[in-house]
């Protein structure tokens, strides 16, 4: 039973938020109008809470009102990635997006089955994997302990579990949880994208700023981009370039 | 790994279907004159147009005009940014001079940038002799030179050809206009048109001040005809700096020495005619021109650079709008000056407008020797919120030289009434359900980012979920407890599949068991009985018997049969323990329980210790 109680007592921890200081000094920054101090503080604090959504967003608001369209939307990328379901988060990534010719839910894709396969977080799905495993585990240890168990549980609950672990490894598998994908976003404000890595080989195509991207390699300063979208790549220098 | 598959397919496809396309399709030049006759005396404008998505469009080259003597007219740009693209057109204009009569052939020109090439068709230019000039100069007689230098009766120390170049000013301000004159003086014919050389200028921004001036005047006693160059400079540092020499190469008209006594008096004669074409180059002394920096005290925080004399107006295209209504503002800056060193033209804050990116266009004159025009400045508006939206005055600040101060120049300010807005479809964040996209009553006014979230915990549930993802070691710890209840259940199969072999296992622990609760016994009968009962169990247990019923007697027989190696002092133990917790078992109950008590517990765990070691299953 004592392993039981101690991972009830580690998984009760985080339940109880930590206290964020100084969050009120981004804020008051923002809200007089100084854009480019709100997003010097906001980035700074992100830095050291890179796993807190909300100062990704308030990064990415201060940015955008910086009219820095391109850095806004990695960060509320990087907001959206963590909290899909954040309806603020969803609304102001996707404003930010349409600046760039782009939109949240890609066109041709019902907005429904957009939001149902962004209903979790990629950690929150690895997080409902290991939840699944260690219930599978410890139904399995009890069913070994008592035949009763083993009748009533058996198959009904083993066939979820399973399903479950299956689906949740797939989901996990396609939203790049497990082998996530080199993604980026165009923060110059014309990015030329070359035929190759230096300014001695000709202009392919230009992207506007803001433009989601990915990350297909890199070549000393420069990275090859790709446009899935439009199916096409070319070279930009890892300046021009925010990677998420 | 199947959509990594398809994706790289499709990049690849997508790439080799011509990715890189646009920026070759959409570079384009063309050319275009004034005239396709000219005289000799005349002069054609040619108009090179370069248009393209880059800002720096290319400069035409243009190829060698072997009839033609090429001056430049200056250039003047366009630049339109739409929707993050940069559009661009740049016309430079180009004067030709023809230098003889007959077929000007203006090759293609061609322009290159970024991988991609245009070039315009080949213009044809018929010239023709000047009006009037038929007496002057034999027809058909190419290399002949205008009617415009004329001989002249030579004065004291008046050469034939000169070049004299001239500033209007000593010295001016950087970025002023400083008019540079180079004149051509002939007071003999010329033999075709000369060629010009212009000085070379470092630290100056150029502008050609079109047309060539032709007029007589009289040095030192000596009539010439003068052709005059006229280039605006702008300086682009303090300092001194120097202008080169203007160098003009012709060919003049000049009478042979015929000696009519010569042997070969009719051989030259007959060569070279009475008059003979002689090579004469002539250039100008270098000029320097002192800039004065811009005085630093004054200078308004807004001074972008520009030196001139300016104006600033500003206009709306509507004074009505409802919210969300484009409203296009045009500022346009005009004076005499650089306007190409003008600096961006800053709009003031519009906090009730959504302005979006302006698009700028530049026209440039020269007019009376000065260069001039206008530079506009076209962005889009839209209102955020009704009511009457003022459009505050717009300044320009720029440096008058004349004045030698910096002056602020500001547009009238505009106003615009703006309506409520027709609803239109959701745009401020969800809240809950999506709302619809006209709910009566609702009337959206403006569209923006929802606000800050600071402070905001993410919620239970995925702090839950998010820990379950980091657990760590912690994720052992189901599959420990797996392995625990496997190890279990196969212990407990062992036992039941061998009942006799479990309980000569489990005989110690049992007997230690009871042992323990001897020793928290009442009294010394019935520890003793405890005690006694721990014996016998243990040794039913290990010999596989019943317990109920064994005697001594029977343990003797079955040690001695079933274990042969036990050593007979250990039976012996067994029964004085035997023995003794039987006494105690039946002893007077005053007898409590005191060191012999003791020693028997201590006698009894310990041969129990022994025996676990010396009996053998």
């Amino acid at each position: 039973m004592t392993p039981a109680l101690l991972a009830a007592a580690l998984l009760a921890a985080p339940l109880w938020p930590s206290a964020r200081a100084d969050v009120p000094q981004g804020q008051k920054l923002y809200d007089q109008g100084d854009y480019p101090g709100a997003a010097a503080w906001y980035a700074q604090a992100a830095a050291a809470d890179p796993r807190d959504a909300a100062l990704r967003y308030d990064l990415g608001n201060a940015l955008f009102k910086d009219g820095k369209t391109g850095r806004a939307i990695a960060s509320y990328q990087r907001a959206f990635d963590m909290c899909p379901r954040d309806a603020d988060m969803r609304h102001n990534l996707d404003y930010a997006l349409r600046r760039a010719g782009e939109e949240l839910v890609p066109a041709g894709a019902p907005p429904l089955l957009f939001l149902a396969f962004h209903l979790f977080s990629e950690r929150e799905l690895a997080g409902l994997q290991w939840l699944a495993c260690w219930l599978a585990l410890i139904l399995a240890g009890l069913c070994l302990r008592r035949e009763s168990l083993r009748e009533a549980l058996l198959p009904g609950t083993a066939t979820a579990l399973a399903l479950w672990l299956g689906l949740g490894g797939w989901w996990l598998a396609v939203r790049g949880g497990i082998s996530p994908p080199r993604r980026g976003v165009i923060v110059a404000s014309s990015a030329e994208l070359r035929s190759g890595p230096g300014e001695s080989f000709s202009v392919s195509f230009t992207v506007p700023e803001g433009r989601r991207v990915q990350v297909l390699s890199a070549n000393g300063a420069w990275l090859e981009l790709g446009l899935v979208k439009e199916g096409v790549k070319g070279w930009l220098p890892a300046s021009a370039v925010e990677e998420i | 790994m199947r959509l990594r598959l398809a994706t790289a397919l499709a990049l690849a496809l997508a790439l080799a279907l011509g990715a890189a396309a646009p920026a070759a399709a959409q570079l384009s030049v063309s050319a275009q004159v004034n005239r396709t006759q000219v005289g000799l005396d005349d002069q054609v404008v040619l108009a090179v147009t370069v248009s393209g998505p880059q800002a720096s469009l290319p400069d035409p080259q243009l190829p060698a005009l072997s009839n033609f003597s090429v001056y430049s007219s200056g250039r003047s740009q366009n630049i339109s940014f739409v929707n993050g693209r940069v559009s661009s057109s740049v016309t430079h204009t180009f004067v030709l001079v023809p230098r003889a009569v007959g077929k000007g052939l203006i090759p293609p020109i061609a322009v290159s940038a970024q991988g991609a090439s245009a070039q315009t068709e080949p213009i044809e230019i018929q010239v023709v002799p000047p009006a009037g000039a038929a007496a002057a100069a034999p027809a058909g007689a190419p290399g002949t030179a205008p009617a415009r230098p004329r001989p002249a009766p030579a004065g004291a120390g008046a050469p034939d050809v000169m070049v004299v170049a001239e500033l209007d000013k000593p010295r001016a301000f950087v970025n002023e206009q400083v008019t540079l004159s180079v004149k051509f003086y002939a007071a003999v014919p010329l033999m075709g048109n000369p060629e010009y050389v212009p000085p070379k200028l470092e630290g100056f921004l150029g502008e050609d001040l079109p047309p060539l001036r032709h007029y007589d005047a009289e040095v030192k006693g000596r009539s010439y005809g003068v052709t005059e160059i006229k280039t605006a400079l702008f300086p682009l540092q303090a300092g001194r700096l120097r202008i080169g020499s203007a160098v003009v190469r012709c060919h003049v008209q000049v009478d042979p020495s015929v000696d009519p006594f010569s042997p070969d008096f009719f051989e030259r004669f007959f060569s070279q005619g009475i008059t003979a074409p002689q090579a004469r180059t002539v250039a100008s002394q270098p000029l320097v021109l002192e800039v004065l920096p811009l005085p630093p005290q004054g200078r308004p925080a807004g001074f972008a650079g520009a030196v001139g004399r300016f104006s600033v107006s500003a206009a709306v295209d509507k004074d009505r709008a409802k919210v969300g209504d484009a409203v296009n503002l045009s500022v346009s800056v005009q004076g005499t000056g650089n306007l190409k060193a003008m600096g961006e033209l800053a709009l003031p804050a519009l906090p009730s407008w959504r302005v979006f990116e302006p698009a700028t266009s530049v026209n440039q004159q020269k007019q009376g020797d000065l260069v001039q025009g206008s530079k506009v400045i076209r962005t889009v508006l839209v209102p955020r919120v009704s009511g009457d939206l003022a459009v505050p005055a717009i300044p320009f600040t720029y440096f008058d030289p004349a004045r030698r101060e910096y002056v602020q120049a500001r547009s009238a300010p505009l106003s615009v009434s703006v309506a409520p807005g027709d609803p239109g479809p959701a745009s401020s964040p969800g809240y809950g359900a999506p709302a619809a996209p006209a709910a009566p009553g609702l009337t959206r006014v403006n569209e923006d980012i929802a606000y800050l979230k600071s402070g905001t915990a993410a919620p239970a549930a995925t702090r839950l979920l998010e820990a379950a993802a980091a657990a760590g070691p912690v994720h052992a710890l189901p599959f420990l407890f797996l392995g625990w209840a496997a190890g279990s259940a196969f212990y407990r199969g062992r036992l039941a599949s061998d009942p006799q072999g479990a309980r000569f296992r489990a005989a110690l622990k049992r007997a230690r068991s009871r042992l323990h609760q001897a020793q928290r016994a009442a009294d010394h009968r019935q520890a003793a009985g405890l005690m006694s009962e721990a014996l016998v169990n243990f040794l039913a247990d290990k010999l596989a018997e019943p317990a109920a019923g064994l005697t001594m007697r029977r343990v003797a027989e079955l040690l001695q049969s079933r274990q042969p190696g036990i050593p007979g002092p250990t039976i012996e133990r067994i029964r004085a323990v035997w023995g003794e917790l039987d006494s105690r078992r039946f002893a007077p109950p005053s007898a409590g329980p005191g060191g012999e008590g003791a020693s028997v517990h201590d006698e009894l765990a310990a041969l129990f210790r022994d025996l676990e070691k010396e009996l053998k299953r």
